[in-house]
């Protein structure tokens, strides 16, 4: 599986919403990532790519477009 | 079932080890420090129940330590059903007669090292939909008393945590309570004089102090599913007071 199908499959899990709507989602835009949705997705996340998000980094993970660029941080591109 | 518990070479710890041991729970049992009576006991324990307990080392003071010690548990790819959070320190002492940074020593290690530990397994639990978190509260955090200003102070900042994680990871299934026991006959205790261990007896509905079991065996009962509806809850353990 390479690196955007897990990161794309993360929001799937750890937000349960469809796959068509995973590309340019947002916590605006999707009622389920509430703060909860916001630790499940994390969670996924983390152990899809075995990585330690900080708690500045969960903050700002709002968006699909900014979990990318903080997954750069950790060499992960997808 | 598999059961992390902190602070497992003495007292509470150690009779939690041996009550979820024998309940035919898997247990990672955390300590500060590998000694050669530590290490049989816990072979011993697993050979007698047939269950796998593992040693894991840290010093609660040590962030690093703290972080190292719960990642190799969790690099081992097992469910992470249960944790408690049993190690602690315990002082007595009035505010004129303690150093502020001796109360920043024990907040570190009572309450501190407890929300860094359930920080980590916490995310685990979210992955697995499930998970029970127990916290060592203490009556010490409900009823205040001259000289406890930092130990009491340090467990009512646990009790309202478990209660504030348990709204925080519900949605999730994780189950958060704690467990608020009255004086125990164990090594902590010891610090007191008889005539305060006689009063402390005295202070009790049943005029004894509690023992270590008492406390393993409501642990146990909160980790099983016979508790699956208890979240957020204070647990007294006290002999009614």
């Amino acid at each position: 599986m390479s690196n955007l199908e897990k990161y794309k499959n993360a929001f799937v899990e750890g937000l349960e919403v469809d796959l068509s709507e995973v590309e340019g989602l947002s916590m605006e835009k999707c009622d389920k990532w509430d703060s909860i949705g916001q630790m499940s997705l994390i969670a996924v996340l983390e152990d899809a790519f075995e990585i330690e998000l900080d708690p500045e980094e969960v903050m700002a993970f709002t968006s699909y477009e900014a979990g990318i660029e903080i997954l750069k941080n950790h060499q992960i591109d997808l | 079932m598999n059961v992390i518990i902190t602070g497992c070479n003495r007292g509470i710890g150690k009779a939690m080890v041996e009550a979820f041991a024998a309940s035919g729970a898997n247990v990672w049992a955390c300590a500060r420090k590998a000694t050669p009576e530590y290490e049989s006991w816990l072979k011993e324990t697993a050979e007698e129940t047939g269950v796998w307990i593992k040693p894991v080392y840290f010093e609660l003071t040590d962030t690093e330590a703290i972080n190292a010690g719960i990642q190799i548990i969790i690099d081992e790819g097992q469910s992470i059903d249960v944790l408690v959070n049993n190690a602690g320190i315990s002082t007595v002492g009035l505010l004129s007669m303690s150093k502020v940074e001796d109360i920043e020593h024990l907040f570190a290690v009572n309450y501190f090292a407890m929300l860094r530990i359930i920080q980590k397994v916490s995310k685990k639990m979210a992955r697995q939909r499930k998970g029970c978190i127990i916290n060592m509260g203490s009556i010490a955090g409900i009823e205040p008393q001259p000289g406890k200003i930092a130990y009491g102070s340090s467990k009512a900042a646990v009790m309202m945590m478990t209660k504030c994680l348990a709204k925080e990871l519900g949605p999730m299934g994780i189950r958060v309570n704690a467990i608020a026991p009255g004086p125990i006959e164990t090594e902590m205790i010891r610090q007191y004089k008889d005539d305060m261990l006689e009063k402390l007896a005295s202070e009790s509905a049943l005029r004894r102090l509690g023992k270590k079991e008492e406390i393993a065996q409501v642990a146990l009962f909160l980790a099983s599913e016979q508790a699956s509806y208890i979240n957020g809850e204070i647990i007294k353990v006290d002999g009614g007071r």
